[in-house]
């Protein structure tokens, strides 16, 4: 018996493939789902275990036939020509479990396919006039127990579309890693791109190039800051009451009685003076300022009510899985009040605060307007960052007020003013103020006008800011009228 | 609901006998694959033995 004869004898012993006749017969009786679905795992198994019996018998084949009439280099020459129906045979066993699979779940795959076509990265990428295989993968840590120092054992999760990476942070939220930092904004997610990804972005004109970190910026603001997620939001909500709660209470502990609105300017004067830094506090101040609005407009609507009765409603008791949380917050209020802190605040000079709270504008701007980037980003502003802004204008211009009273001091100069300009009050915000009256009006102002523009009028006019009523009586003692 | 479970069970062996039909054409593919190599190898050899008699 020659080598191929004995190839062929191989051939009719083989035992790797199943007969179906034998397979109907092990078979138990299948009446329920949960039978169904194990009966077709069991089948896909059999399936992929064929392919991977079948690759592996024409191997075992080849290396016995080149044993007796070859040597290692032939063996190799002899896979690589198999290797093209050793392909079509998992190609093969692929089909058929998928075809499995959309019998037992047969939207699986058709929603799975919708997740990964409408991925936003993927789109972006679209969009940006990439064709090929993107291949996005999320990877997610989370924490998945502690080792023997006790420390957490963080182990990666990987997701081919946002919509599960999103589920999948959403169902596990206290043990995905970084967590925490979510309600700042930052993603507990990486995102990976395939090489044909980054061999593309790298061979784009210099104009595209600038179009894709542009429009990278806009996607990342949309798509990778989890506070736009409605769990996460719902989150810091949360926070956000328990922090006004805790300030409340410590309020109220240093005044020995509460009342709302002296409460309101307490927290306002706070987040003037030393809270720019801490998003806990701003964050808390905003939520606090923004549920007064709501208790207002149900002061309205029941002239019994009281507005502190209607605060006291809406702040939430922390339940008992939040305590952990609640000592944070307990720290931050802690920290915010400490003798320490107030000490430092108040040895400081005049002109030291003046400083300070220069540094404080700019840091508020740029923290809370700096997402705003063009006049689009403007078109759909909520009415807490629309709140925000007024709170800005109003301390832009009492601190203006205030250095300009500490310079007529300084300089022994009491009629001193400044003139009554965009330039003069809003030197580095003429986009911030732009964007704003597009924003309210629709109105495009160009930038080379509005430095010289009547700030007063322009703030009346465009953005409902009566400056005299609404921000310092003083106004025009301090900034001279024009036109 | 037994029915549908019945059909999709059928569905799911008839794909299984589809699958082991289209594997034993593969194999069989595979075979002549290896067949041919062998061959080819075997006549290979064959020649260079011949090479070296005559060459000697």
């Amino acid at each position: 018996m020659n080598t191929n004869e004995k190839v062929s004898q191989k051939q009719e012993n083989q035992e790797n493939i199943k007969n179906p006749e034998n397979f109907d017969n092990k078979e138990e009786q299948i009446d329920t789902k949960e039978k169904l679905n194990n009966f077709s795992e069991q089948t896909k198994n059999n399936i992929k275990q064929s392919a991977v019996e079948a690759n592996n018998f024409g191997e075992k084949i080849l290396k016995e036939a080149t044993a007796s009439v070859g040597s290692e280099n032939d063996l190799e020459q002899g896979k690589k020509q198999l290797e093209p129906i050793n392909n079509e045979i998992n190609n093969l066993s692929s089909q058929k479990e998928k075809e499995i699979d959309n019998i037992v779940k047969p939207d699986y795959f058709n929603k799975k396919l919708e997740k990964i076509n409408n991925d936003p990265a993927r789109q972006y990428l679209k969009e940006e006039g990439f064709d090929g295989n993107a291949g996005i993968i999320y990877e997610a840590g989370y924490i998945s127990g502690k080792d023997k120092n006790g420390e957490n054992i963080i182990t990666k999760q990987f997701f081919d579309n946002y919509d599960d990476l999103k589920e999948f942070i959403k169902n596990n939220y206290d043990n995905v890693d970084n967590s925490d930092k979510m309600k700042d904004g930052l993603p507990p997610f990486k995102t990976h791109y395939s090489k044909e990804v980054y061999d593309w972005s790298s061979n784009l004109s210099p104009e595209n190039s600038q179009k894709l970190d542009n429009d990278f910026d806009k996607f990342a603001e949309e798509y990778l800051d989890p506070r736009k997620w409605d769990f996460v939001k719902e989150k810091i909500n949360k926070t956000d009451n328990r922090t006004v709660e805790e300030l409340r209470k410590s309020y109220v502990q240093k005044q020995g009685q509460e009342k709302t609105e002296n409460f309101k300017d307490y927290l306002r004067q706070r987040a003037i003076n030393k809270d720019y830094d801490k998003p806990e506090i701003i964050n808390a101040r905003n939520k606090f300022l923004a549920d007064m609005e709501e208790a207002k407009k149900l002061e309205n609507e029941k002239p019994e009510s009281k507005t502190s009765e209607n605060i006291d409603k809406k702040t939430e008791e922390p339940k008992p899985d939040e305590k952990n949380n609640k000592n944070e917050d307990e720290k931050v209020v802690e920290k915010v009040n400490s003798p320490e802190v107030v000490k430092k605040e108040q040895t400081l000079s005049e002109e030291e605060l003046l400083n300070k709270k220069e540094v404080e504008l700019v840091r508020f701007r740029k923290g809370n307007f700096g997402k705003f980037k063009n006049y689009d980003d403007f078109k759909n502003i909520n009415p807490e960052d629309s709140e925000k802004f007024t709170n800005f204008i109003n301390e832009t211009i009492n601190h203006s007020i205030k250095s300009l009273d500490f310079s007529r001091q300084k300089n022994n100069r009491q009629g001193m003013t400044y003139p009554d300009t965009v330039a003069t009050l809003m030197t580095n915000d003429f986009a911030l103020l732009q964007g704003m009256v597009f924003a309210k009006t629709g109105k495009k102002i160009e930038s080379s006008q509005i430095g010289t523009m009547s700030f007063s009028k322009l703030a009346k006019e465009y953005l409902g800011i009566d400056v005299e009523k609404d921000v310092s009586k003083d106004y025009f003692k301090y900034f001279s009228k024009r036109g | 609901m037994s029915d549908e479970i019945k059909n999709k069970k059928q569905k799911i062996e008839e794909i299984y006998k589809l699958y082991l039909e289209e594997l034993e054409d593969l194999q069989a593919k595979q075979f002549n694959v290896i067949k041919k190599f062998i061959k080819d190898l075997e006549n290979r050899k064959i020649e260079e033995v011949r090479n070296n008699l005559f060459n000697k």
